[in-house]
């Protein structure tokens, strides 16, 4: 009895779905109906009519963008056109197409599987089978890694201007029929293409249709770039925080997709959208999963402790030298009185032309060519530095802590939160020349205050540190072994919510 | 239907309570106990305790009789309409002297550790905009700032570990010499550190998970008592009963002791920590002020009413900061009517819904 029991658990566990280990039963009426309940909200993928010469239905089904059109045109379709009504019954007479690579499939799961391995799949009317043609697009060689968002170890292809091939790609990572694609027009002039992309037994589906609402409701002559989606849309427009993370790597979409977040593609821009966000998704990248969790948690404490120096050194030195002096050590108090000894503004003017000067040369190192770049770079980085303290404007310690402050800026891997350090340091240095260490706490106090009530499409993005949750700490501030990281965030509040037992030989 | 910005979690109530204990209370509670109990104060703390505990269930009892509506709700029923607007202007009182003296005390602290010629009013309408930022917010956001205790904590310790060197046991026997008397009279002085249990009148109406507060509270003030008594312990056995006593605020004592390498004046640094500790109790009182403001004068714009009521905070509070013992009379004036509205006036409330009975029948 017992023994029963066990089995039937077993074969409810594998059971996949109703559409398992159905065979076709030659009605392409009936096999469409299956399919196209399976593939349904997954606008990428192309169940196109056809009729034979002799008025025999068929249905060419392919992934757009996975298979490559021209050959199919040219090899299959005419062969296709032309077959008679006998030569369906005769399983020989099926091999006169050109093409190498054919398979027949008699079960209808596996055919979706071969739709989304890219295969292009022929259902005939009257045949029991489907034909399966191997005719893939390989052609990768647009998809270059992205110059801003570089990683060592991993793999190094982001998305390109043009919309479905963007879609290809995250359809190339995950060959799921539960991957849906939406697509919508964007602007009542430009009418360009946007697409929401989910998996739809992992994603929320309110956040989903919360998204498609803001969507739709955009009401624009053109859009300029995902930037101009994310000010329309975001929870809170007038926020210095990011509220979608921007990125250009595929990777990163296909990891947010895979938490059961929501990416908006948008046309003729290489950047997508991931939303709904939290604060500490900015401190990580794809990276930080490929290598030992020791070293991945160590890069990030790293970066908290960057942004921490972007954010509040400049004002820590102004506090330190304009309120607290006594709480300087001594012996360094003497070599930072020395060398501001010269120097006849006050810190905060001191630290103000600095960190000015740096955006300044920043800005200007964007804008200019390539080769000049570096060179602007260096002559006002080196030579403008060591020349104003020489001409006594600023003390040596001021260059070291601009220094610092402008490196540690890039150490955090997203560059709109960078934008937020750039700003901030500013509030920052001010509320510490009026009011010193207090100055700093208060400022920091509302900057954590507005983190904790901003929402990412209604969810908290201070989570899981505020409000708090345990069980997602485990890949925020630190990284535990991916052996122990058995759950999805819950950021995006996942239907389904493991991911998957990791290594089954450790249970 | 309650707006979903106010809406928290019965942990989340509890850290809110404990965050106005801690934060408020643990600074200066080792002097004002050791004053009348001496070093035996640590018993005064577990009785007072224990005795604030029983309050709060009788709180969430009389809370959970009259589910779904608020405390001023619940005078209406109880009172009538024209007894209870009365009430609930004394309730809404009661708020505002709280908040006006927890934030005249972080400000004129503010005035005195760091900025004795700034004028105080600039100090602190300068301080409370994190709480006028939050309040407006709602009570979620300030909940989930509010979890901020929980990294405070451990700053609060770290203090007595790092001077544990002047540690003696000795300074705290015999144990009992100061008599029950005295023990039992600095009850009122401790129960003032364990104010912010009375919020739960206020907070009781957003909690959704209302099934488990009575464990999330047991919770809460075994942590708070554990933290005020190792506290109370450590400080004794540290400057000894002597010092304590003279000294207003001891943590700054301690804050004093400890020399480390590299970083001097370490003090420095834990006042700026302990703005932010006090702050906390100030972002809940500007919350329930405004909250309950808006209630009673059925007020409808959020900006407009938070501004007047965030003003008159803040003229208040400068003006009673203005010099330390002032501030310490209204300290005093204040716990002692916060006492009586946290502790004998759920009570009576609860007394009196028994009697009429009326409200529904409360489980727990």
């Amino acid at each position: 009895m017992f023994g029963k029991k066990r089995t039937n658990n077993k074969e409810s566990k594998n059971d996949r779905g109703p559409e398992d280990n159905i065979e076709i039963t030659g009605s392409l009426k009936e096999s469409l109906d299956i399919l196209k309940k399976q593939f349904k909200d997954c606008d990428d993928i192309v169940l196109h009519d056809l009729t034979t010469e002799e008025g025999v239905s068929a249905c060419l089904i392919y992934v757009e963008g996975l298979i490559d059109n021209a050959l199919v045109q040219r090899d299959v379709l005419p062969v296709l056109l032309n077959l008679k009504r006998k030569q369906l019954d005769d399983l020989e007479e099926m091999n006169l197409f050109p093409t190498i690579n054919v398979k027949r499939e008699y079960i209808l799961e596996k055919i979706i599987d071969r739709v989304l391995k890219a295969f292009t799949v022929i259902l005939i009317d009257g045949l029991k089978y489907a034909l399966c043609f191997s005719i893939r697009n390989d052609d990768t060689s647009e998809y270059e890694e992205p110059e801003v968002e570089k990683i060592i170890k991993g793999p190094h292809d982001g998305f390109v201007e043009y919309i479905a091939k963007n879609i290809t790609l995250i359809r190339r990572k995950i060959s799921s029929a539960e991957l849906k694609v939406k697509y919508y027009t964007l602007g009542k002039r430009s009418k360009a293409e946007a697409a929401i992309l989910y998996i739809e037994d992992i994603a929320n589906p309110e956040i989903v249709n919360q998204i498609k609402e803001r969507i739709k409701n955009i009401e624009i002559d053109f859009v300029n770039g995902a930037g101009v989606v994310d000010q329309l849309t975001s929870d809170s427009p007038y926020s210095l925080f990011p509220q979608y993370h921007a990125t250009e790597r595929a990777d990163k979409a296909v990891a947010s997709l895979m938490e059961g977040r929501v990416v908006i593609i948008i046309d003729n821009t290489p950047v997508v959208l991931i939303v709904p966000v939290d604060y500490f998704q900015f401190f990580q990248t794809p990276e930080d999963y490929n290598i030992s969790f020791v070293f991945a948690s160590f890069l990030r404490l790293l970066r908290f402790a960057g942004s921490a120096i972007a954010i509040l050194l400049p004002a820590l030195y102004i506090a330190l030298l304009t309120y607290h002096y006594q709480a300087v050590p001594l012996n360094l108090l003497v070599p930072l009185a020395e060398s501001r000894a010269r120097v006849p503004f006050p810190p905060i003017i001191e630290a103000l032309i600095m960190e000015l000067g740096l955006e300044v040369l920043r800005e200007a190192s964007i804008r200019l060519p390539t080769g000049l770049g570096p060179a602007v770079g260096i002559v006002g980085g080196l030579a403008l530095g060591q020349t104003a303290v020489q001409a006594g404007l600023v003390s040596n310690v001021m260059v070291v802590v601009v220094g610092m402050t402008a490196i540690a800026t890039f150490v955090v891997p997203q560059q709109d939160m960078g934008f937020f350090f750039r700003i901030s340091r500013f509030i920052a240095m001010i509320n510490a020349a009026v009011f010193g260490a207090v100055g700093i706490m208060v400022f920091s106090l509302f900057i954590l205050a507005h983190l904790v009530t901003l929402e990412s499409c209604g969810q908290p993005y201070f989570q899981p540190v505020a409000p708090f949750r345990l069980k997602d700490m485990k890949d925020t501030i630190i990284r535990v072994p991916m052996r122990k990281d058995h759950t999805r965030p819950e950021v995006a509040q996942p239907g389904d919510k493991t991911r998957g037992r990791g290594n089954t030989r450790d249970k | 239907m309650i707006n979903k910005a106010n809406e928290i979690t019965s942990g989340q109530a509890v850290i809110l309570i404990l965050s106005i204990q801690i934060g408020m209370g643990a600074l200066a509670l080792p002097s004002d106990i050791a004053k009348i109990a001496g070093y035996d104060g640590w018993i005064s703390i577990l009785i007072a305790g224990l005795l604030c505990f029983l309050i709060t269930v009788a709180i969430i009892l009389l809370c959970k009789r009259f589910e779904g509506i608020s405390i001023l709700d619940i005078n209406t029923v109880l009172f009538g309409r024209f007894v209870s607007f009365i009430l609930n202007l004394a309730l809404l009182l009661y708020l505002v002297l709280a908040a006006v003296s927890n934030l005249a005390f972080l400000a004129s602290s503010v005035g005195v550790w760091f900025f004795r010629i700034t004028p105080l009013w600039i100090l602190t309408l300068y301080i409370s905009i994190p709480s006028i930022y939050l309040a407006g917010k709602g009570l979620k956001g300030i909940c989930r700032f509010n979890f901020l205790l929980v990294f405070i904590i451990p700053v609060l310790l770290s203090l007595v570990f790092l001077n544990i060197r002047y540690f003696r046991i000795t300074n705290l026997l015999p144990v009992g010499i100061h008599g029950m008397s005295n023990i039992l009279g600095a009850l009122p002085h401790t129960a003032f550190s364990y104010l912010g249990f009375e919020t739960l009148l206020f907070s009781f109406v957003y909690i959704k998970n209302k099934q488990y507060i009575i464990k999330h509270t047991a919770i809460g003030y075994l942590t708070v008592i554990f933290i005020f008594t190792f506290f109370f312990i450590s400080n004794i056995a540290i400057l000894g009963e002597n010092l304590i006593i003279k000294r207003i605020v001891p943590f700054v004592g301690l804050a004093r002791m400890v020399s480390v390498p590299v970083l001097e004046r370490l003090d420095l640094y834990y006042l700026v920590i302990w703005i932010a500790a006090m702050l906390l109790s100030i972002n809940a009182y500007m919350f329930f002020v405004h909250d309950t403001a808006k209630k009673i004068f059925h007020l409808k714009s959020n900006k407009i009413s938070l501004g007047i009521i965030s003003g008159v905070i803040i003229v208040l509070a400068s003006i009673i900061g203005r010099d330390s013992h002032t501030v310490f009379m209204v300290n005093h004036l204040a716990g002692n009517i916060l006492l009586f509205t946290g502790g004998a006036y759920p009570l009576v409330l609860l007394l009196f819904a028994w009697i009429s009975g009326k409200g529904v029948k409360c489980k727990l």
